[in-house]
């Protein structure tokens, strides 16, 4: 029982890093730009067929490229479409990232067809590693890994690097930040993008755990609402510490009371929001309520 | 005649249009139940409009209630406990109740977490039904759930039709009913309905309990029409069908829901038969439309007839009387020697922020009392205390004679406490009859009233009439407020202000933004109205203040300095320091005359002219001339609300001009980016200083360094503070520390043109010296604009002076002749009454 119990943990800990890579992604795009982003599960999903495609046909380390490549589409859909919401009322932002999703799915539908496809994991990190009463697949420990070393990556690129200053100052006053001369219009392609790299980066590392298929975005966008809504907006150790939450008791759920498994989280976040109603690390957002 | 009752009557046109599709189905022998399901999505798109276009909230899991009331009446049916009428009755009354416990749950959160969490509890009941095969069926879900009153498609199909458009004239009745009135009140601005007296959460409650009727009676007609019930309704994908059909027909027509489901449904019926990808083409159709009509179909086919116009109510307002019966006030019987308010000893801090300390104040019946005192004096606190917008820390409110300092907002409106805001705060997109009607049934019957229409109560629109006729607006009664020229909506303002049977008027910057002829006009009412009310007025414009009050209370640093008779006040040597900045500060180094004749002749860097500017049609600023050489110290000097900042924000980009020119360094820079402006060499300390509060200084300082600009070592040098705070976040310094660093932030720059807005505002006199000797160390390297209501603070360091009244520049020259003229500061920046028009007697 007991064994079972530290396993799963560690199960859950796997999909608690991966929700949070792509609930940060949505977090900072909605931090600085304002817009629930509906179509940030697409995101995952291209990143997922992204690395697919590009392993099948130049070995495994293509894929790599696969969330850069995403990042990159966000930069594209960012000026096609996202930048002509900015200041116009959050309902047609729904609207417009929500319809985006579903082009999305249905394009990588109609690519790649409506089938799972199987996305086998590197050879190198085939198998199964054990440790007392710990048994994990060895690409769950690379999982883990990369996740947490991309988070750090991540959080020291926002606190330490100059485009990463300019982030943090742009989620409390966009236009003050326009003021000092900064090209806001330019940073908030680049945050886009960034949020969809990250997105299109859980997307590579979740394919070989999952299947990969058009509707997997629809499993990423809800968990990493979720996550935000629990660890209270624009919150990074927040969405970290939802992200795990969520993981982890989805994966006990898994084991102990499987119908409940997809429900659980919801569970979880209206039992929070009940308790904290700005989530756990939220603070006030004067632009947002 | 025909076309007009037609538009009088918008179910009888849903009628019309979904017999006719009918007709075209039968003769096509196509299936009947695709007509049948866009009635349905229609009624499932109304009920969700409810929501978004009459209040204003947006639910993106409405389909909690269609997917819920679906399964409540296949339950009943496969249960065997009444038949498939019965079956949709209870889905009903199923879905309305959940509709209130969601509501309560959840209500209290706004905006995107309101839509976000409905979207939850959508996916919730997706889960549930998905997993719980034993009741829902799960996967498959439930079959067999047989109608046995309409077995035929046909006969079905009449029943959907009939029950659809009698849900649509309910609907348009509650729509013109006082509640529905009230709703669009709340969605246009929810602090105003809920100053007027309207418990807005209870409202929304109530909303959000018949929309969940509304879309739960869809859900079960969906359920008798499929004769089955499946989860797919309840996921995520499907969660905002009928919110993207309500956009795509038009949120803000009472049809618009139809057209959507008309254009969602056949679409996706004719599309599924080319491809099954069929959102390749519908979501781009989608996205097109949210971004270029976002009215949508009905608002685009309105915009090609150029007829633009919601069309969620009837297009008319009640017939003016032939006689408008004169305003009566409310207070007209109130005893005018005893005080109608009286505040004792009330305070209020933020922390360690104090803006009110022990303020007693009594207000007359039949008095225009005013409250003045400088930026910051805490006029604006000591009012929200009054209505009720902010609770007090201590001290007691009074009110005719009781204890109001613990009730809420609209409980203080209903006993005769009536606020009108600084900033316009009206109901944009409701005409202005209505306004002042909503706000006038505020009073007599509040939002009850689900059926008939407000428009037939008598009464209520005497009442009316007779306020606008009062404030002289009843010739534009049938405008929609936003249309109103800026002065006419002052006017609406007040209206309103009046129309909840006010005793007690507070009046809240009510000149603000207008042009003189428009001043006029408002200060002439305001002093009408003086003589049935008790008012209170907080105003910037000091002049007229001290012509027409009968008594001013003057407020300073949360104190209150002087209370007496316009003359007295004006007199008392405190006020004319809190005004003028008496030298609290010490003894200053003036700059030298041989450097202020050397700017004097440099190089125009930046020019002004004609600039007029405002916001949202006010107008702040006219025709201004305004120059400054390089490397001269100039400052733009004025009492509060006479322009400074809007000056500032029009130079730096941050505000569209209307008219005039700005040219920095022989360059037009009028209609360029705020970013490019900086970059040419024009910097900001704005007012407030708008440090990044989550980021450390060193951080604050490094965000605007550029190759040219002072080193951060030479800021440090400058402000050695700084240099020992530097790891500190700015949200834990000191009023002097933040100042420091957003003086420092525009140094790092290679700024030629520094403006500071109010740069010395709430510093201590110890800061201020601080803060002044790092201004004059920067004088001459690079050009200032240092904008101050105190002139004394200022005029020593700088060269020369601007002066704005009332948007315009009054005075332009040498600092030093400025400084030694007293009668002149006194005249464009102090209290004395210099108008020649006496106190208005009464």
């Amino acid at each position: 029982m007991l064994d079972m119990l530290i396993s799963q943990v560690v199960n859950g800990l796997v999909l608690g890093f991966l929700y949070v890579l792509i609930a940060t992604g949505l977090s900072i795009i909605f931090g600085l730009l304002g817009i629930v982003n509906f179509a940030h599960g697409a995101f995952f999903a291209i990143g997922a067929y992204l690395a697919l495609t590009l392993s099948l046909q130049f070995g495994w380390p293509a894929a790599l490229l696969a969330p850069i490549l995403t990042g990159l589409i966000g930069v594209v859909v960012e000026i096609v479409l996202v930048r002509r919401l900015y200041g116009k009322e959050p309902l047609l932002g729904l609207i417009l990232t929500f319809a985006l999703a579903l082009f999305a799915e249905a394009m990588l539908r109609l690519i790649f067809g409506g089938a799972a496809l199987p996305f086998t994991a590197p050879k190198a990190f085939s198998g199964f590693f054990e440790y007392g009463p710990i048994l994990i697949t060895k690409y769950r420990i690379v999982v883990l890994i990369v996740t947490a070393a991309s988070l750090i990556a991540f959080w020291a690129f926002i606190e330490y690097t100059p485009f990463g200053r300019i982030i943090r100052a742009g989620s409390r006053d966009p236009e003050m930040v326009g003021l000092l001369g900064i090209n806001l219009p330019v940073v908030l392609s680049g945050v886009f993008g960034i949020g969809c790299l990250l997105a299109g980066l859980a997307g590579m590392l979740a394919g070989p755990l999952w299947t990969v298929q058009p509707s997997m975005s629809a499993g990423a966008i809800m968990p990493a609402f979720v996550i935000v809504t629990i660890g209270g907006l624009g919150s990074f150790a927040g969405a970290v510490v939802a992200g795990l939450m969520v993981g982890v008791t989805t994966a006990i759920a898994i084991q102990f009371y499987p119908d409940w498994s997809n429900a659980s989280m919801y569970i979880l976040m209206a039992v929070v929001l009940l308790l904290r109603p700005r989530g756990l690390f939220g603070e006030r957002w004067e632009r947002f309520e | 005649m025909m076309m007009r009752r037609l538009a009088d009557a918008p179910f009888l046109t849903l009628g019309a249009v979904l017999v006719a599709l009918s007709a075209i189905w039968i003769a096509e022998g196509a299936p009947i139940s695709l007509i049948t399901q866009i009635a349905i999505y229609a009624l499932y798109g109304a009920g969700v409009n409810l929501l978004v276009g009459y209040t204003g909230l947006v639910p993106f899991g409405a389909s909690v209630f269609y997917g819920c009331a679906s399964y409540v009446a296949a339950f009943v049916v496969l249960g065997r406990y009444g038949n498939d009428l019965v079956g949709i009755l209870a889905a009903v009354v199923f879905s309305a109740a959940m509709g209130l416990v969601i509501g309560a749950l959840i209500l209290r959160r706004r905006g995107l977490y309101f839509s976000l969490l409905t979207l939850a509890f959508s996916q919730i009941a997706f889960e549930i039904a998905f997993k719980w095969t034993a009741v829902t069926g799960g996967e498959n879900g439930l079959q067999n759930v047989n109608r046995t009153t309409l077995v035929s498609d046909g006969a079905y199909h009449a029943f959907v039709v009939v029950v659809v458009v009698a849900a649509f004239w309910l609907l348009w009745r509650l729509a013109h009913s006082p509640f529905g009135r009230v709703l669009q009140a709340v969605r246009d601005n929810e602090q105003r309905a809920s100053s007027l007296g309207y418990n807005v959460y209870r409202i929304r409650l109530l909303a959000l309990t018949l929309t969940a009727a509304v879309v739960g009676l869809a859900g079960a007609l969906l359920t008798d029409m499929l004769q089955g019930v499946y989860a797919d309704n309840l996921s995520w994908q499907h969660a905002g069908d009928s919110l993207l059909m309500t956009v795509l027909g038009g949120v803000h027509h009472f049809l618009g829901p139809l057209w959507g489901a008309i254009a969602f449904i056949v679409l996706e019926n004719r599309l599924s038969a080319i491809t099954e990808n069929w959102w390749l083409i519908f979501a781009p159709v989608l996205m097109v439309f949210a971004l270029f009509s976002p009215e949508g179909i009905q608002g685009l086919a309105q915009r090609l007839l150029k007829r633009e116009r919601w069309t969620m109510t009837r297009n008319t307002i009640p017939d003016r009387p032939a006689v408008i019966a004169r305003y009566a006030s409310a207070g007209a019987k109130m005893d005018p020697n005893a005080p109608i308010l009286e505040t004792r000893k009330l305070s209020k801090s933020f922390g360690s922020l104090i803006t009110a300390r022990e303020i007693d104040l009594q207000v007359r019946p039949f008095v225009l009392h005013s409250i003045i005192g400088p930026n910051g004096a805490g006029k604006t606190t000591f009012f929200n205390m009054l209505s009720g917008a902010l609770a007090p820390t201590g001290g007691q409110v009074f009110f005719a004679g009781a204890d109001i300092s613990r009730l809420p907002m609209h409980a203080r409106a209903r006993l005769g406490v009536s606020r009108s805001f600084q900033i316009l705060s009206v109901f944009p997109n409701l005409t202005v009859f209505e306004n002042v009607r909503v706000a006038v049934q505020a009073e007599r019957i509040g939002a009850r009233g689900f059926f008939a229409d407000a428009h037939t109560f008598g009464e209520i629109n005497e009442r009316a009439w007779s306020i606008l006729d009062a404030v002289g607006l009843a010739d534009q009664a049938a405008e929609l407020a936003i249309n109103l020229p800026h002065g006419a909506k002052r006017l609406l303002e007040i209206a309103v202000t009046l129309s909840t049977e006010a005793k007690l008027l507070l009046l809240d910057e009510p000149l603000a933004g207008l042009a003189e002829a428009d001043r006029i006009v408002v200060t002439a009412l305001i002093r009408k109205l003086a003589k049935t009310h008790a008012v209170l007025l907080i105003e910037h414009d000091i002049d007229r203040v001290l012509a027409i009050s009968d008594r001013i209370s003057v407020l300073h640093q949360g104190r209150m300095i002087a209370d007496g008779k316009p003359a007295d006040v004006a007199a008392n040597p405190a006020v004319i320091s809190a005004y003028l900045g008496a030298a609290e500060g010490g003894e200053r180094a003036a700059p030298l005359a041989l450097e202020r004749e050397a700017h004097a002749r440099a190089k125009p860097l930046l020019e002004v002219k004609s600039l007029a500017a405002g916001y949202a049609g006010s107008s702040v600023l006219h025709g201004v001339d305004f120059r400054v050489h390089e490397g001269e110290a100039v400052a733009l000097l004025g009492r509060n609300g006479v322009g400074k900042t809007t000056l500032l924000r029009a130079i730096v980009g941050s505000l569209k001009l209307d008219a005039g020119s700005v040219v920095f360094c022989g360059a037009a820079i009028s209609n360029l980016k705020p970013y490019l402006i900086n970059r040419l060499g024009v910097s900001l300390v704005p007012e407030g200083r708008r440090l990044f509060p989550n980021l450390t200084v060193l951080d604050n300082l490094k965000l605007a360094t550029r190759p040219g600009g002072a080193s951060i070592d030479e800021v440090f040098a400058l402000f050695p503070r700084l240099a020992a705070r530097q790891k500190a976040k700015a949200e834990n310094l000191s009023g002097g520390e933040r100042q420091m660093v957003a003086i420092a932030r525009a140094m790092v720059a290679p700024s030629k043109l520094i403006l500071l807005d109010e740069p010395f505002e709430g510093l201590a006199p110890a800061v201020i010296n601080e803060v002044m000797e790092a201004l004059m160390k920067l004088r001459g390297k690079v050009a200032m604009v240092i904008v101050e209501h105190h002139a004394e603070a200022v005029l020593p360091i700088v060269d020369r002076a601007y002066v704005l009244v009332n948007g315009q520049v009054a005075y332009e020259g040498e600092a030093v002749d400025l400084e030694s003229d007293v009668a002149l500061q006194s005249r464009l920046l102090g209290v004395a009454s210099t108008s020649e028009t006496a106190p208005a007697a009464h």
